[in-house]
C-alpha cells in the first residue's frame, strides 16, 4: 500500500517535472518558483478535498479490514496523503529554488534584490531566505508541512481528520506563496545591476538561526489545535490528551528556545542593553507560549482527573489564533509607528484578516458545536490538591498573556476612542510583577501536594521549610540591595518556589529522570527570575565621553578610545582599552555607518565576570560626518594605508540612459600591482543610483563613497584599514553593569532543556501505548 | 464557598484592577501641543526642530530645543538622557513626556532621519557631471 502510495506520488511529480519546462516556454509561468508554487497550491487543495472526504467516511474508516467500505476510505485517504507528500516535496523544492536564485545573485527576482547584494558577505546569504515577508510565509508553510509529515506516520484514528486540520492553514500558506510569493521578477529590461543587501541588524549569526526556530515554534502550535479539533469532530474529549502532549511540549520548548534566542541577540548584538524590550514581536512570540503553558498544565490535570475538558480545548484553539494574530499585528503594517521591529506592510492585512477569521471560525465553532456534549467532569477538583493549585496557575497563565495582549493591541483598541497611542514598557512590568508573585507562591506549593487528595495539614507541613528559605534569601537580597517592595516580592516568591521545586525535585528524580525533570524546568524557571530582577533593576549605569587616546574613569574602571579599526566587511569597530581593578581587557565595539539604514549601527562590548556583565555600548562619535568615511583623492594622487598603496588614475565614463563611472585605481599590494575598478552608476529616468564595489585581492573591498566634479574631479574611496575622521574624535559611550545575568542565561538553559526531556518523556509514552497495541 | 474559587476570584480581581490602572497610568496619547499644554499625564507629541539654535550639554546628557508642530505653533522642549545622533539633521522628533508649567519635558526622544533620496539626488548630480 505504502509502495504504491510514494509509486503514485514519484509518477506525478515526474509528470510535472517534465511539464514544468513546457508551461514555462510557453510563457504560462515565470520560472521554476512559480511552477512549484502552483504545484503546491494545487497538491494542497487536492490534499484537503481528499482528506475531507476520508474524515467524512467514518463508516469506511472503522469498517473491518477487508471490507469494501474499508478499502474505500482507505482510497480516499491515499489520495489525501499522495498529494501531501507532492505538496511537501513542492515546498522543499521552492525552497531549493529560492536559495539557488539567492546565491546566483539572480537579480531578475524582485525578492532577490530586494534582500541581498553582491557585497553582501555569502555567509549571510542564506538568511536572506527569511529577510522579507515573501519567504517567511513560504518558510511557514515548509516547516508546517515538514511537521506534519511526522503526523502522517501516526497510528491513531484521530490522524485522519487531524490532517484535514492541519491542510486548512497550508492551503491558506500556499496560496499566499502563489499570490505575493518570492518569485516574482522584475520585467525584462528593468533587472538592477545589484541589490540592496540585507538589512545590517540581520547579517549576525544569531540572527541566521534566531528567525527559523521561531518559525519552528509558531507553525508547531497548529499540531494541537488540529488534534482538538479532529478530537471535538470525533467526540473524544478524552483521548486526545495523551497523543496530543508531547506535541504541546515540543511547541513550549521550540517557541522558549526561540524567543530566548532572540533575547541573546538582543543583548548581544543590538546593545538594546537588555534581552527583552516589550516589542510586539516578542510580545506576539510570548502570548502563545503562555497559552500553551496553559495547556500544558491543563492537559496534565485533565488527564489526571478528567476535569479542565472544555478548557483544554479553548487553549489549543486559542494558542493558534493567538499566533495568527501575532502575525497580523506584526506583519500588517498596523503597529508601524509603534514597532522597532515589524515588517513593512505588504498589502497582506486583509488575507491574514482572512487567515486569523478562518482559524477562529472553524476553530471555536467546532467548540461551539460540541460544547453542550463535552461532559462534565465526573468528580470536583480537590481544594488541597496538586490539581487545583495547578488549575491556579493556569489561569495565572491565562491572565499574563490576556493583560500583555491587552498591551501589545494598544494601539488598535485605542484607535476606537480617538487617535492611537500605545502603552510604555512599564506597563508590561507593572502588570506581570503581581501575577509573577502569584505563580511563584503557587509554583512553590503546588509539586509538594499529592494528586487527588484533600490535605490541609500536607500544605502547612510542606510549606513550611520553603517559607523559612524565602524569607532567608530574601533578606540577603535586601542586604544586597533589592529593596524596592515590588521586586522584593518577586524574590520572596521565586525563592519560595525554588525551595518547594527543589526537595520534590531531588525526590523524585530518584525514582527515575522522568519523574523530576518537570520541576527542574520550574527551578529554571525560578533562577532566570532572579536573574532578571537583579540585572534588569539593580544594575548601574553612566555616559562617558571618550576623546582619542585619552583616560576617563568610569564605574571604577579606566577606559581608553583607542582608535577605529575596519573588518574585512567594511563595518568599523571602535577599540577601547579598558584597565578594571581585576581585569585588564580590550572592548571590540561595532560603531559603523550604514547605507541600508541611513543611521550608525552599533553593537555593544560585553565582558563577562562571573557575578556581573560590564556592558559598554557605542552611542555617539562627536564632530564626524555622517555617510562620508571615505578618502579622498584627486587625479593621480597615491595614498598609503598599512602595507597597500592605493593610486587613483581617473574616471572611466559611459553615458546613456544610465551614467556609468568608474574609478580606475590601482593597488599595490604586497609588490604586486592591482587594478581595482569601483563603480558609481546613475540611472538618468529615476535618479537611483547603485554602487558596486570591486574586491581586493587577499581581502577587502573597495568602493566608492561619492565624488566631486569641482578641483578637477575628486572621488572618496571606502578602503579596508582606512582609518577616517582623524583627531578630535570623542566617543561617547555607556557603561553599565548587569548583576547576576549568568542566572538568566543559566535559568534559561534549565528551563529549555528540562521542557525538551519532557516532551521526550511524553513522546515514549505515546509509542509505548502504541506498542501495546499492536 | 470553595476556596480555591476564591482565591481564583481575587487573582482575576487583581490583575483587571492593575491592568486597567496600569493601562490608564502608562497609555501616551499621540496629541497636538495645544492639548499636550493642558494634559497632565504622559503624553508624545511630533514636530520638527524649530531652529539650530538649540543647547546640547553632553556630559551632563543635557538638551533644550524648541520643538515645531505642523501648525507653526513652538513648544520648549527639554531632554535629560542619552542624546540621539544626528539629532540635528532630523526631520521629525517625536517627544514623550509630561508638559511642565513651561515646557515639555521629555523622558523620551525618537528621531527620524532624512531618507537617502535627498543625498542620493546630489550624488547623482555630481555624478552626471564629471562623466559629461
Amino acid at each position: 500500500m505504502t509502495r504504491a502510495r510514494v509509486l503514485t506520488a514519484g509518477v506525478l511529480l515526474g509528470a510535472f517535472a517534465l511539464l514544468s519546462p513546457v508551461l514555462i516556454q510557453m510563457g504560462i509561468l515565470k520560472n521554476l518558483g512559480q511552477a512549484v508554487s502552483w504545484l503546491a497550491f494545487a497538491s494542497s487543495l487536492t490534499a484537503l478535498l481528499a482528506y475531507f472526504a476520508a474524515t467524512l467516511d467514518t463508516t469506511g474508516q472503522f469498517a473491518a479490514a477487508d471490507s469494501a467500505e474499508h478499502r474505500r476510505w482507505r482510497f480516499r485517504e491515499s489520495i489525501g496523503h499522495v498529494a501531501f507528500v507532492i505538496q511537501w516535496a513542492a515546498l522543499l523544492a521552492g525552497a531549493a529554488f529560492l536559495w539557488w536564485i539567492l546565491f546566483s545573485h539572480d537579480f531578475r527576482f524582485q525578492y532577490v534584490a530586494s534582500y541581498t547584494s553582491t557585497a553582501m558577505p555569502s555567509r549571510y546569504v542564506y538568511a536572506a531566505f527569511w529577510g522579507g515577508q515573501e519567504g517567511t510565509f513560504l518558510l511557514w508553510g515548509l516547516i508546517t508541512a515538514s511537521l506534519a509529515l511526522v503526523l502522517m506516520r501516526w497510528r491513531h484514528a484521530l490522524k485522519t481528520p487531524s490532517m484535514f486540520f492541519v491542510q486548512l492553514p497550508l492551503l491558506m500558506l500556499t496560496l499566499v506563496t502563489v499570490m505575493r510569493g518570492p518569485f516574482l521578477m522584475f520585467p525584462e529590461g528593468r533587472v538592477p545591476i545589484d541589490g540592496n543587501g540585507l538589512n545590517p541588524l540581520l547579517q549576525d549569526w544569531w540572527m541566521t538561526i534566531h528567525p527559523p526556530i521561531l518559525f519552528v515554534g509558531f507553525s508547531s502550535f497548529v499540531m494541537p489545535f488540529a488534534i482538538a479539533c479532529a478530537a471535538l469532530l470525533r467526540r473524544e474529549y478524552d483521548g486526545w490528551v495523551k497523543p496530543v502532549m508531547p506535541w504541546a511540549v515540543f511547541s513550549a520548548a521550540i517557541q522558549a528556545t526561540g524567543f530566548i534566542m532572540g533575547g541573546v541577540w538582543a543583548y548581544k548584538v543590538l546593545g538594546w542593553g537588555g534581552y527583552w524590550g516589550w516589542d510586539p514581536v516578542e510580545n506576539g512570540s510570548l502570548i502563545p507560549w503562555l497559552s500553551n503553558m496553559a495547556l500544558v498544565h491543563g492537559l496534565l490535570i485533565q488527564r489526571v482527573s478528567g476535569a479542565l475538558r472544555r478548557t483544554n480545548f479553548f487553549l489549543a484553539i486559542t494558542s493558534y489564533v493567538l499566533v495568527l494574530y501575532a502575525s497580523f499585528l506584526t506583519r500588517s503594517g498596523v503597529l508601524a509607528d509603534f514597532s522597532v521591529h515589524s515588517f513593512a506592510n505588504l498589502g497582506l492585512s486583509g488575507f491574514l484578516l482572512a487567515f486569523i477569521a478562518i482559524g477562529c471560525i472553524v476553530g471555536y465553532g467546532m467548540l461551539l458545536w460540541r460544547l453542550r456534549d463535552i461532559p462534565r467532569s465526573p468528580e470536583p477538583l480537590g481544594n488541597f490538591s496538586r490539581e487545583s493549585f495547578m488549575w491556579l496557575g493556569q489561569l495565572v497563565f491565562m491572565l499574563m498573556g490576556a493583560l500583555i495582549a491587552v498591551g501589545m493591541s494598544a494601539p488598535l483598541i485605542t484607535k476606537l476612542f480617538g487617535p492611537p497611542s500605545n502603552v510604555q514598557v512599564s506597563y508590561y512590568n507593572l502588570v506581570n510583577a503581581p501575577l509573577a508573585i502569584a505563580m511563584g507562591l503557587l509554583m512553590g506549593i503546588g509539586p509538594t501536594l499529592r494528586w487527588r487528595k484533600h490535605e490541609p495539614s500536607t500544605l502547612l507541613a510542606t510549606a513550611g521549610p520553603s517559607l523559612g528559605f524565602a524569607i532567608v534569601f530574601s533578606g540577603l537580597a535586601a542586604l544586597w540591595g533589592v529593596r524596592d517592595p515590588m521586586p522584593l516580592a518577586v524574590v520572596f516568591a521565586m525563592a519560595f518556589a525554588f525551595a518547594g521545586n527543589l526537595v520534590v525535585a531531588v525526590r523524585s528524580l530518584r525514582t527515575g529522570w522522568k519523574h523530576g525533570v518537570a520541576y527542574v524546568g520550574h527551578l529554571g524557571v525560578t533562577v532566570m527570575m532572579v536573574g532578571v530582577i537583579a540585572s534588569s533593576n539593580y544594575g548601574t549605569s553612566t555616559q562617558v565621553q571618550l576623546p582619542k587616546g585619552e583616560v576617563r574613569n568610569a564605574l571604577g574602571y579606566r577606559l581608553t578610545y583607542e582608535r577605529m579599526d575596519r573588518d574585512g566587511e567594511g563595518k568599523d569597530h571602535a577599540i577601547i582599552a579598558v584597565q578594571g581593578p581585576d581585569r585588564k581587557f580590550t572592548a571590540n565595539t561595532k560603531f559603523y555607518w550604514s547605507d541600508y539604514n541611513q543611521s550608525y549601527m552599533k553593537a555593544p562590548h560585553v565582558e563577562n565576570f562571573l557575578a556581573y556583565d560590564l556592558y559598554i555600548s557605542p552611542l555617539q562619535m562627536v564632530g564626524d560626518q555622517p555617510g562620508a568615511g571615505g578618502v579622498w583623492f584627486k587625479k593621480g594622487e597615491t595614498k598609503t594605508f598599512g602595507s597597500m598603496t592605493f593610486t587613483f588614475e581617473d574616471f572611466e565614463r559611459e553615458m546613456g540612459d544610465k551614467v556609468k563611472l568608474v574609478a580606475k585605481v590601482t593597488a599595490n599590494i604586497g609588490g604586486r600591482t592591482v587594478p581595482l575598478r569601483p563603480m558609481l552608476e546613475v540611472d538618468m529616468a529615476s535618479g537611483a543610483q547603485t554602487k558596486t564595489a570591486d574586491y581586493i585581492p587577499g581581502g577587502g573591498q573597495i568602493s566608492i563613497a561619492s565624488v566631486d566634479p569641482n578641483s578637477g574631479g575628486r572621488v572618496s574611496l571606502i578602503l579596508p584599514g582606512a582609518e577616517q575622521g582623524g583627531e578630535g574624535q570623542v566617543l561617547a559611550v555607556e557603561i553599565s553593569t548587569k548583576p547576576l545575568i549568568n542566572l538568566v542565561w543559566l535559568g534559561a538553559i534549565l528551563m529549555l532543556a528540562a521542557t525538551f526531556l519532557v516532551m521526550v518523556r511524553r513522546a515514549q509514552d505515546v509509542a509505548r501505548d502504541k506498542s501495546a497495541t499492536a | 464557598m470553595n476556596p480555591k474559587i476564591g482565591i481564583a476570584i481575587v487573582l482575576m480581581g487583581i490583575a483587571i484592577g492593575v491592568g486597567v490602572t496600569s493601562f490608564k497610568k502608562t497609555v501616551t496619547p499621540y496629541i497636538g501641543f495645544r492639548e499636550a499644554r493642558a494634559a497632565s499625564g504622559h503624553v508624545q507629541v511630533n514636530g520638527t526642530l524649530a531652529s539650530k539654535d538649540y543647547v546640547l550639554k553632553p556630559d551632563e546628557q543635557y538638551l533644550r530645543f524648541s520643538l515645531q508642530d505642523e501648525h507653526g505653533d513652538i513648544m520648549p522642549v527639554e531632554y535629560r538622557g542619552t542624546i540621539p545622533g544626528n539629532f540635528d539633521q532630523a526631520v521629525s522628533i517625536v517627544a514623550i513626556g509630561t508638559y511642565e508649567g513651561d515646557h515639555f519635558e521629555a523622558t523620551q526622544l525618537l528621531v527620524k532621519c532624512p531618507s537617502k533620496y535627498q543625498t542620493e539626488a546630489e550624488q547623482g548630480a555630481a555624478a552626471v557631471e564629471i562623466a559629461s
